[in-house]
């Protein structure tokens, strides 16, 4: 679909011969965030793309490298336009400081996601206008020099061609006349139906030698002249405070320069209750990492524990179990819920349990900040440039237009990397100590101090019929509500916590009740890949196909019977058919399904799995069929349904957040156990249930959501043990 | 001051006895391809070879690894030719890559010591943690390294 920026898009022509140079006295890597834009021997069309004297192109994108293909479907975006093979454009990072000096030069025509790093779709069209616009320009300036029409002429592998009188002129040669070029209207972009390369074609990641040789510098890689470590301890309960902290029994310890407590300013994604986080923490600095690390843990450090010192998930979990006999926000009321309960052949009931749950990056959250009296440099591996080049400015009180973002590598994102602490934390360490400051948060407070997938509880009722369908259903949920906790005055619907129980579910059920409490305890709740009540859901459809005598699959048929999007029976479709589903199995092995609807993606999964006697799980392979209506970079989606499921699969297992006195108990990877490639099952992804059209959703998070009720689904089949909550280690499987 | 062989190089360094071997590659010499994601030798990203045998540094005293041969990542090959890298970039194994080094250090000492592994070898010997789900692609392309050898 074309959005509506479209005539407003303006294409502003810079010729530029030369620009840029280095300032003295930085390391190279500071260069490229400081140039004044263009490089030397650069020619820009525009802040988006520039071509060298040689003829290389060169994309700037606005999206981080964190390796989730986003960057490999930008480079294709604009390869199909440009008629260039995608492997001859080279990525470079656009400059988050240039974007406010000239007004939003990428964000203004991106939109509010422009620098968001989970996807790309927003920027799809936008970038491909770039390249049909650079495309016409630098044909317009071959017609010109060879007084010919510019419909004769073609672009390909980076140079114009005339094919009636075979001549040639790369782009190199071109580029500066072709900046000149203002073009009496701008291009159509290609339809779907007319790529040749979207979709057609998989790009592998541009970089990928550097995540194989070491040469890779993410955030936590980097190192500047002069720099020192800091190792950090942060409150470790909410609204605790800093009573005091003895630096004289580590000061003297090798390399250690300074301890402090830190004191930032408050962050305006942080809510009140939150903030001792940021206000209370305790640093060492030392001159290197592993001595800052091992005097933090020795500092002898007095916390008030702070008033919610007695919170712990048995106490929440009592208060959720309450709120599910109250009535709640309403946020669904059709047809007549309590007469058609009345008149039930069978009433099915079930109350739902979802955890808390940590994004466990394997690159821990650091950042690297240079604060001087006039500019503040930053290395960050984030996932939103955006904010990070604001909470620094907040921090060291320079304007944003003096902060400079240099481009790392990072190592996993999921959510977790959206706010930016750590920017605010180590822009306040640099301006304590004067020198650049390389701050790293341990893994344990990592997993402490982390902003948490929401938990649920949710009673479902169903009503059906003697023709064993459901006529009816009721849902209660109780989450941890994201909204409330920002905004303690938060009434409304909190779509994140609810979807797809009544937004993003075509099931048709006639009188749906659905009802909505909100949340809050003593921990942070946030973004997390593919977070929703996708588990609840699909796993008590098929309590009420159980129930009813019916196969799950004829269920879903049935309750999708009437759904607009023809996407969903055909993924449903291809995925018990590509899964064999309802094939025979021994006993104790069988297949579960579920599918879930997240961010425009239908994404449906058959899980095949047994359950020893003793009650030891083994998935042996997830199905996986999806409908983003176009594939962008066909190996790109496959990894990353490949690298979905593991995700989902691991929280299944073995992943569970909890509280108690007020802390966080978990710390690391011996109790937060993440998934290993033993028990990775085989995943296959299949691309029939793909419906085209307009649409081109992102299909990283999609994947995610199913894997669990398709998991607990198959364990229910295999055992007769209906799995009400996750992580599985909680529950006996036994059976015999 | 403490001795270091690393990748055929010498290296004297000015750190801590108690200092792990990870945070002296990473701090104190500057090879940053090893990488910190535990600290507590769960995860397998800080893996190296000392004399040849996979080794998680980040529970390695530097002082003890003051005689050994070490090879970190940027040590593997020359210039990334070893047939696992290859086969990383061919097979698009990484995602977000911070795993990577560490996997592929395992990975390495397993073929060299076992050419022809079993998946059960595999699940042994290369446990690293992936978060972002490379696992199916890693497995593929270590038995095709191991298929490919064996030509």
């Amino acid at each position: 679909m074309r959005s509506a920026n479209m005539d407003r898009r303006q294409f502003i022509v810079t010729a530029v011969a030369m620009g840029g140079g280095l300032a003295i006295g930085l390391a190279p890597q500071h260069a490229r965030a400081d140039a004044a834009n263009p490089g030397a021997g650069e020619v820009e069309l525009n802040a988006w793309l520039a071509i060298t004297v040689d003829g290389a192109v060169i994309l700037r994108t606005p999206k981080g490298e964190a390796g989730n293909g986003t960057n490999s479907s930008m480079v294709m975006y604009l390869s199909e336009e440009l008629g260039c093979d995608p492997t001859q454009v080279r990525l470079e990072a656009a400059q988050v400081n240039r974007d406010f000096r000239e007004d939003g030069v990428y964000s203004a025509q991106g939109g509010h996601e422009t620098w968001f790093a989970g996807r790309s779709n927003e920027l799809r069209e936008l970038v491909q206008q770039v390249g049909a616009s650079a495309r016409e320009r630098l044909k317009a300036a071959a017609a010109a020099q060879w007084r010919v029409p510019a419909a004769e002429l073609v672009s390909k592998d980076r140079a114009i061609l005339h094919p009636a009188t075979g001549r040639t002129l790369g782009y190199g040669a071109l580029a500066a006349a072709a900046a000149a070029v203002v073009l009496t209207q701008e291009p159509a972009i290609k339809t779907p139906d007319q790529w040749t390369l979207l979709g057609k074609t998989s790009v592998r990641q541009l970089n990928a030698l550097s995540k194989v040789n070491g040469s890779g510098i993410y955030g936590i890689d980097v190192r500047v002249p002069g720099m020192l470590y800091a190792a950090i301890a942060h409150a470790p309960s909410q609204g605790a405070s800093l009573r005091s902290f003895n630096p004289s029994a580590v000061e003297k310890m090798p390399g250690v320069v300074k301890v402090l407590a830190l004191g930032t300013g408050a962050d305006r994604s942080t809510p009140a209750t939150f903030q001792s986080r940021l206000r209370h923490a305790v640093v060492v600095v030392a001159d290197h990492y592993w001595a800052a690390r091992k005097a933090i843990d020795a500092l002898p450090i007095d916390w008030d524990e702070g008033p919610l010192a007695q919170a712990s998930s048995e106490g929440y979990r009592e208060q959720y179990l309450a709120k599910l006999d109250l009535p709640g926000k309403v946020a669904l009321n059709t047809g007549d819920n309590a007469a058609a309960m009345q008149g039930a052949t069978r009433v099915v009931e079930a109350v739902y349990e979802s955890p808390y749950l940590e994004h466990a990056p394997m690159e821990p959250l650091n950042a690297t900040a240079h604060v001087t009296a006039d500019r503040v440099d930053l290395w960050v591996s984030t996932q939103q440039q955006e904010t990070a080049r604001r909470v620094a400015a907040e921090e060291s009180g320079l304007g944003e237009d003096k902060v400079f973002l240099h481009p790392v590598m990072v190592g996993g994102q999921f959510g977790r990397r959206n706010h930016n602490d750590e920017t605010r934390q180590a822009v306040a360490i640099a301006k304590a100590v004067g020198r650049p400051v390389k701050l790293i948060w341990s893994r344990e407070e990592m997993t402490r101090q982390g902003r948490y997938r929401p938990n649920a509880v949710t009673k479902f009722r169903a009503a059906l019929g003697a023709d064993g369908l459901p006529n009816a259903w009721f849902v209660r949920q109780v989450s941890h509500s994201f909204q409330l906790q920002q905004d303690p005055s938060f009434d409304g619907f909190d779509v994140i916590a609810m979807r797809p129980l009544s937004t993003e579910n075509a099931y048709m059920i006639d009188n749906s009740l659905i009802e909505f409490h909100a949340m809050v305890t003593n921990v942070m709740a946030h973004s997390f890949r593919g977070s929703g009540s996708g588990f609840q859901l699909e796993s008590f459809i098929d309590e009420i196909a159980h129930a009813g005598g019916k196969d799950p699959v004829e269920l879903r048929r049935w309750l999708l019977r009437n759904a607009k999007d023809p996407g969903w029976l055909r993924v449903l479709n291809e995925v018990a058919e590509k899964s064999e589903w309802g094939k025979p199995l021994p006993r104790g092995r069988a297949q579960g399904m579920a599918m879930v609807l997240d961010h425009g993606n239908i994404n449906a999964q058959v899980a095949e799995v047994s359950v020893s006697p003793e009650g030891v799980v083994k998935v042996h392979s997830i199905d996986v069929a999806f409908d983003c209506g176009h594939v962008i970079n066909p190996d790109g989606v496959r990894a990353q349904m490949e690298g979905g499921i593991l995700f989902g699969l691991s929280n299944t297992l073995r992943e569970e957040i909890t509280i108690d006195k007020g802390r966080v108990v978990q710390g690391n990877f011996d109790d937060y156990p993440l998934l290993r490639i033993a028990e990775a099952p085989v995943v296959r992804v299949h691309f029939g249930g793909n419906t085209g059209g307009d649409k081109c959703e992102p299909c990283g998070e999609a994947p995610v959501p199913p894997v669990t009720p398709a998991v607990c689904n198959a364990i229910f089949r295999a055992t007769g043990k209906r799995i009400r909550s996750f992580p599985l280690s909680k529950h006996d499987l036994s059976w015999a | 001051m403490t001795t270091l062989k690393i990748n055929g190089k010498i290296y004297e360094v000015d750190a801590e006895p108690d200092t792990p071997l990870l945070w002296v590659i990473r701090d104190h010499i500057g090879l940053t391809g090893t990488k910190y994601g535990c600290g507590i030798a769960q995860c397998g990203a800080c893996t190296v070879h000392v004399n040849g045998d996979a080794t998680r540094s980040c529970q390695l005293p530097v002082q003890d690894a003051a005689s050994a041969q070490i090879t970190t990542i940027e040590g593997l090959s020359p210039d990334s030719t070893h047939i696992l890298q290859q086969l990383w970039v061919e097979m698009s194994v990484p995602q977000c890559g911070y795993c990577q080094s560490g996997m592929l250090m395992a990975a390495a000492a397993l073929l060299k010591n076992n050419p022809k592994p079993t998946d059960e070898d595999i699940d042994t010997y290369v446990d690293n943690i992936c978060r972002c789900g490379t696992y199916q692609r890693i497995r593929a392309a270590i038995h095709r390294a191991a298929d490919e050898a064996a030509v």
